[in-house]
């Protein structure tokens, strides 16, 4: 069985391709989302989710979130006493949700579909391919996070014949397709976003206000301070929206601080964030060469865009537009089940099919000669436009600068400046050429083939002698090759995930830390309470556990009210 | 294949009938499975697209009513609040007023205040607008070269989109015109000390020489004025200098103020690698003014010959003079010389006469000393010529060899030392012949040796 997995920066989702359509499968909280924060305990299981994320707060120094922006990088985190890679931590939440999903059908899971953003880069890609190694499955393909939204919808609406935009605010990165449905067709005509733009990016800014207002630096804070901050403030701006402006009452260190914030401040916060969104969207819709009188509606996806100023933002640049809110939390995941009953050839997927773009240009290096004569570098000359339809295979040909020349070195870079410097170097190619002959015999067909997954290959073949010369693309230091992969993954797989049945009591005891950190007041009683139920977890009592469980979740939830 | 031909339909096909064929195609010829079916199915979709829009003169898609916006139908966010649309500014834009007050916000300099100012107008929001904006501010950059530094370009394009790739605009004269822009900033009078202190030029004596060598370029072309200015050979240099570190020798970057033909005649004046018309005309000049001083001078020698008795000497008149002529004609002659080295040192010029006479020169004078030395009736009468000859085929043989200093001191102290060191043997008795032989026999070698060296270039003509 293929299933479908929205893995991102701070929920993810798992789901298949049911009989009646796409389905997500809860975890054993009951929830279908589960945050993407590890944590390892004293004894080095490894705990995802809530109770992981409720750890930040009460172990901040053996807890991680958010460490989806980090893929593609080499940084390394470390819990406890052992460094974990980004693409480690992302295995580890895909067994947790793996876990969850065997748990619902009783199958064991070995493929997937995995949703990334759809301006996340070749490394990128190649981290999360690795992260479903690491965790013990094969990715079968990865789709992107606006294309799997648009799926989601369009299959539920069937909106035949129109043509939208979505516009996928996540927690870490930012989204925009613009996309065409007709007769069981989706069609990406383009994708821009900005990988280091989201919900988090928001927190951040209204994190940097409160400390400004408060006179506090960040930096003396201790972690677990910042942790409960940062999910005060997270509650807030949920709450932002109507004309009342919201609370914010956080104890650190010995002094309770009280902040408020209303829409109109949140809003002059935002702008630079705001400003930088515009951009994707200008671009997307410049390369699907459409008018904003043209698009049918456009459909916002991914928590952030629950924001207010979103939708104000959006008809502030295309007019009287029908905007859409789609599920925002869950419409990729369910767009990803889709991919994958495409993926398994589903038959009641029969009559869709959807075709994708490669969202950025990959070209080489050249010089332009200008109206002197003279040759300049450092020019980029993109071969595979973006936004162009993939699976796509372009040649052109390129000649050597000057005469007598012996060798021609094929820069491959990925970006969209006009100027190599400001693009992404990807590998490069060293051709031989014959320099006895004259710079016009010496034509090289250089070819980029760029597939489904997004698998950059690149050939060169010089015209006079036919020999040809294939790119294997220089390791990425921020990658993983296969040997280390292998070596990682039975490094991981010591490190156990506490079983499904054990996850609602540790939610639980979590919390309770969590809550003995914040509720300086009521420490006395909090640590009362952990420690009795510890006591009653020891008995190994199933029905006993279940009901101090449910009474203690009770006793936290009047905690909090107060 | 024709593309609606692939696509199984008539060529008056509407664009809906063209959508559905392909549909109905792409489920056979699915992305992931048939890579090369699939690209060769969109590439005939895409053309027969646009061969359907380029035939209706109204799009379809342009006629079809954009629905109104109905109320966001989301029901489990109630909180959301009505979302306030502000009028369309499309319509009164004034996109003139706009382009100048970009251009003389970004003449200012200042990129994060230009960047804010560009984000606050409301405007700008329309997609419409902005576009249209954005390509208004390049056609005027491309026509007027407003100076900006590359920094306030650099955020206009950017806010634009137009820094990137597939914008429609070539990159490279997009490059250059940001490197004109710039250097017309930093060449503005106002940003005199700051181009000073770039060029590190900001001395008072560095700082005089920058004014009076703009001041000079940006005034027109003017004989007299000229060739007062160039009296003095340090001035040309210093324009020289200058113009490098402008522009790195890609003259055509420099600003319109500059006068060309100013600049064509400094250079080549600065040029000392060719006699060229300004170098002429400057040598003539100072050759002039040198002979003109020259008679005070030579009246005061004269006065002071006279002695007591007064009046004035006429000779150290005359011979001042004859010095001071005398000093210029050996100039002139050493000029000359240098320009006919470098002329058969370098690569061979392209006319067909001019290629023969670079290719024969060193056997040529070599014969003509031979002829004069048998002939003329004066022992070493064709010795300058043979000299020449020798120095000149030593010299091609030579070139672009990694000789170490000394050894190539050595050798032009002995080419020097061998017309004295000849004499001496002539006068000693021995036959000079017997030495013009040696030396006529040195340059032919060294003449071979050159053409053995580039006999890659004397492959037969190629196709071109």
């Amino acid at each position: 069985m293929i299933v479908g997995i929205d893995l991102g920066t701070t929920h993810s989702l798992i789901g298949c391709y049911g009989e009646s359509g796409p389905r997500l499968f809860p975890n054993a909280l009951g929830e279908f989302l589960t945050p993407s924060v590890v944590s390892l305990d004293s004894d080095g299981h490894a705990l995802v989710g809530q109770a992981a994320r409720d750890r930040l707060v009460s172990h901040p120094d053996a807890s991680v979130a958010s460490f989806k922006r980090w893929m593609g990088t080499a940084r390394e985190t470390r819990l406890g006493e052992r460094a974990f890679r980004p693409e480690e931590l992302s295995a580890l939440v895909l067994r947790a949700l793996l876990a969850d999903a065997e748990a619902a059908t009783g199958e064991k899971i070995t493929e997937a579909v995995i949703s990334v953003p759809a301006y996340f880069s070749d490394a990128q890609r190649k981290a999360t391919q690795a992260a479903g190694t690491l965790a013990g499955i094969k990715v079968e393909r990865l789709i992107n996070e606006p294309t799997a939204a648009a799926l989601a919808y369009g299959l539920q609406e069937r909106p035949d014949g129109s043509r939208f935009l979505v516009f996928d605010l996540g927690g870490g990165t930012f989204d925009v397709s613009v996309l065409e449905m007709f007769d069981g067709v989706v069609e990406v005509h383009a994708s821009a976003g900005d990988n280091f733009l989201g919900g988090e990016d928001f927190l951040d800014a209204m994190e940097r206000a409160f400390l400004a207002d408060r006179g506090l630096r960040a930096d003396t804070l201790d972690a677990a301070a910042r942790g409960t901050l940062r999910q005060r403030l997270e509650s807030a701006k949920r709450s932002l929206g109507g004309p009342a402006a919201a609370e914010v009452r956080v104890t650190l260190g010995d002094a309770t601080h009280e902040w408020r914030i209303d829409e109109a401040r949140f809003a002059q916060l935002a702008e630079p964030l705001v400003q930088r969104m515009r951009a994707p969207l200008e671009r997307a819709m410049r390369d699907a060469r459409l008018q904003p009188a043209q698009l049918n509606e456009i459909v916002l996806v991914g928590g952030a865009s629950r924001m207010p100023l979103v939708s104000r933002m959006v008809s502030r640049m295309f007019g009287r537009l029908p905007l859409r809110h789609v599920n925002p939390d869950q419409a990729i995941a369910l767009g990803a089940c889709v991919a994958a009953g495409l993926k398994a050839r589903d038959r009641r997927l029969d009559e869709v099919v959807l075709t994708d773009v490669c969202p950025y240009s990959l070209g080489t290096a050249v010089a332009r000669r200008d109206a002197q004569g003279r040759a300049q570098g450092g020019f980029f000359e993109p071969i595979i436009h973006r936004n162009t339809v993939v699976p796509v295979s372009r040649e052109q040909e390129f000649l050597p600068i000057n005469e007598g020349q012996k060798q021609l070195r094929l820069d491959v870079y990925q970006g969209e400046s006009p100027l190599v410097e400001k693009n992404i170097k990807l590998g490069e190619l060293e051709v031989a050429i014959d320099a006895t002959r004259p710079v016009h015999e010496n034509a090289v067909a250089v070819r980029f083939t760029y597939d489904v997954n997004g698998v950059l290959q690149v050939e060169a073949q010089v015209r006079s002698t036919g020999k040809r010369y294939e790119l294997v693309l220089e390791q990425n230091p921020g990658l993983l090759d296969a040997a280390q992969i292998r070596q990682r993954l039975q490094a991981l797989e010591e490190i156990k995930i506490h079983p499904r049945s054990k996850q609602e009591n540790l939610a639980v005891l979590s919390r309770a830390e969590r809550l003995y950190e914040e509720y300086l007041g009521a420490r006395a009683q909090v640590q009362a309470w952990i420690a009795q139920f510890r006591a009653v977890l020891e008995t190994q009592d199933e029905l006993l556990i279940r009901e101090h469980r449910l009474e203690l979740g009770r006793a936290l939830d009047s905690l909090e009210t107060v | 294949m024709w593309p609606f031909g692939e696509l199984g339909l008539a060529v008056d096909a509407d664009e809906r009938a063209i959508k559905r064929a392909y549909a109905a195609r792409l489920r056979q010829t699915r992305p992931e499975d048939d890579p090369q079916g699939f690209q060769a199915l969109h590439a005939a979709y895409q053309a027969a697209l646009a061969s359907c829009r380029r035939r209706e003169v109204v799009p379809a898609e342009a006629a079809r009513p954009v629905a109104p916006m109905p109320a966001p139908d989301d029901p489990p966010a109630p909180a959301r609040p009505a979302i306030t649309v502000p009028p369309l500014p499309a319509a009164c834009f004034d996109l003139d007023g706009f382009v100048q007050e970009a251009i003389s916000l970004a003449g200012a300099g200042n990129p994060t205040a230009l960047d804010r100012w560009l984000r606050g107008i409301e405007a700008l929001w329309s997609l419409d607008t902005k576009a249209r904006a954005g390509h208004a501010l390049v056609s005027a950059f491309y026509r007027q070269v407003p100076p900006m530094p590359e920094a306030c370009l650099d955020a206009l394009l950017a806010f634009f989109g137009l820094d990137n790739t597939l914008t429609g605009h070539d990159p490279l004269a997009l490059h250059q015109l940001r490197r004109r822009m710039d250097l017309a900033f930093h060449l503005m009078p106002a940003r005199r000390s700051q181009l000073a202190g770039r060029l590190r030029m900001d001395a008072r004596p560095a700082r005089r020489t920058l004014d009076e060598v703009l001041g000079q370029l940006q005034r027109p072309f003017r004989w007299p004025q000229v060739l007062l200015r160039g009296l003095f050979p340090a001035f040309g240099r210093e324009i020289g200098k200058l113009v490098q570190c402008l522009c790195g020798g890609h003259l055509e970057l420099l600003p319109a103020g500059i006068d060309r033909r100013q600049l064509d005649f400094w250079l080549r004046a600065a040029d000392v690698r060719f006699i060229s018309r300004p170098r002429l005309v400057l040598a003539g000049a100072r050759t002039l003014v040198a002979l003109l001083l020259s008679l005070p001078v030579g009246l005061l020698f004269g006065w002071v010959a006279a002695g007591p008795g007064g009046g004035i000497d006429a000779a150290p008149v005359g011979a001042t003079a004859l010095v001071v002529a005398l000093v210029c004609v050996l100039f002139f002659l050493f000029a000359a010389w240098a320009q006919l080295l470098r002329w058969q040192v370098g690569p061979a010029p392209a006319g067909r006469w001019p290629g023969r006479l670079h290719l024969a020169l060193v056997p040529l004078l070599t014969g003509v000393g031979l002829v004069m030395e048998y002939m003329v009736d004066t022992p070493l009468a064709g010795w300058p010529m043979l000299l020449l000859a020798t120095w000149l085929a030593l010299a091609r043989a030579l070139r672009g060899l990694d000789i170490p200093g000394s050894v190539r001191t050595w050798l032009w102290i002995g080419a020097v030392m061998i017309s004295p060191v000849a004499r001496v043997l002539a006068a000693s008795g021995l036959q000079p012949e017997w030495f013009t032989g040696v030396f006529a026999g040195i340059a032919l070698c060294g003449w071979a040796a050159a053409l053995w060296r580039q006999r890659r270039a004397w492959r037969p003509a190629r196709v071109r």
